[in-house]
């Protein structure tokens, strides 16, 4: 996975990496957006649903430097970030 | 058996006194028990409560057209016996729920299988058996599949399980809005038989024992997140 970040203060652009189905999404594997940095996981979850609703429809993870992180965990800056979609067919 | 060499003495003791639950034997399910069927003479314990359907052809590989209307475990059950004699198969035709796993047992805590293959079809079926994993904690073989991509994971305790990863609660995509290709099937379900024959080896730990497997089929790329336990 790769990432960029870009420093505005407290308000940090960033891309963020996807997998699976939310690939088609945003017909590619990288979206861009802005978090606030540090922020737990569920917080950073919480903030990209609020730009791209869209999400809120999928089950998803915030995986963190290729570590799925517990939800409470922070999420420093410069992190790299992706989003694990979960699939329920067998 | 041809394949005899390759596990250890121990590994080889453990894989054929395994008794094995597979939850669901649809496409994931019906690739697992292909292998499995052919690994060695094996005690299997089969639940689906589905019968097979026109749309379910196109990747689980164990019925044909001339099963459409026949409950799968029974079929299932049938085609694994006639490919392998040796196998010891007893089929549930229903849903696998905590209350019913319980029920069908001689003794209340005693869970008599060792491990289960998770193949089930949707997040509601798979929170039962979060229950099952909870309450007798049995290794868990986990994969689960959407269209071109998949995932696969391996939960050795009922503190590292599907809902710890992914969490309760999501809303339920109907099958027929699922649509899925074969190929993609069958490689994570044979991800999850090389988990189950890495935990003959080792029953500690896995290659994927704390780690979530992603395919994607489209770009033939596998990716791994690792899991974090401290939640």
């Amino acid at each position: 996975m790769s990432y960029e970040v870009e420093n505005a203060g407290q308000m940090t652009a960033v891309h963020v990496t996807v997998f699976g189905p939310l690939t088609d999404i945003f017909s590619g594997n990288r979206f861009p957006a802005t978090v606030t940095l540090p922020a737990t996981a569920d917080e950073l979850r919480e903030q990209l649903v609020e730009q791209y609703p869209v999400l809120a429809d999928h089950r998803f993870r915030v995986a963190v430097d290729d570590v799925l992180p517990a939800s409470s965990s922070p999420v420093r800056e410069a992190a790299e970030i992706a989003l694990l979609p979960a699939f329920a067919g067998g | 058996m041809r394949h005899r060499p390759l596990l250890s003495e121990e590994g080889w003791e453990r894989l054929c006194g395994a008794r094995i639950l597979i939850a669901g034997v649809g496409g994931l399910g019906s690739h697992v028990l292909g292998s499995l069927g052919r690994l060695a003479p094996l005690v299997l314990e089969l639940w689906d409560p589905g019968v097979t359907d026109e749309p379910d052809l196109n990747r689980q590989v164990l019925y044909g057209p001339q099963d459409l209307g026949r409950n799968k475990v029974e079929t299932a059950a049938e085609r694994l016996c006639t490919q392998n004699p040796e196998l010891k198969i007893t089929a549930f035709a229903e849903a696998l729920t905590v209350e019913r796993f319980a029920e069908t047992r001689s003794a209340a805590d005693a869970p008599e299988v060792d491990v289960v293959f998770d193949c089930l079809d949707s997040f509601s079926a798979r929170a039962g058996l979060a229950d099952i994993q909870l309450r007798y904690e049995l290794p868990v073989f986990h994969a689960g599949v959407e269209g071109w991509y998949g995932q696969a994971s391996t939960f050795l305790s009922a503190a590292h399980s599907y809902e710890q990863v992914f969490g309760k609660g999501f809303r339920e995509i109907p099958p027929a809005g699922k649509p899925i290709f074969a190929h993609v099937v069958a490689v994570l379900a044979a991800t999850q038989v090389s988990e189950f024959l890495s935990w003959c080896e080792d029953p500690g730990r896995t290659p994927l024992s704390h780690t979530l497997l992603l395919y994607d089929g489209r770009s033939s790329t596998i990716d791994k997140i690792a899991l974090d336990n401290s939640e």
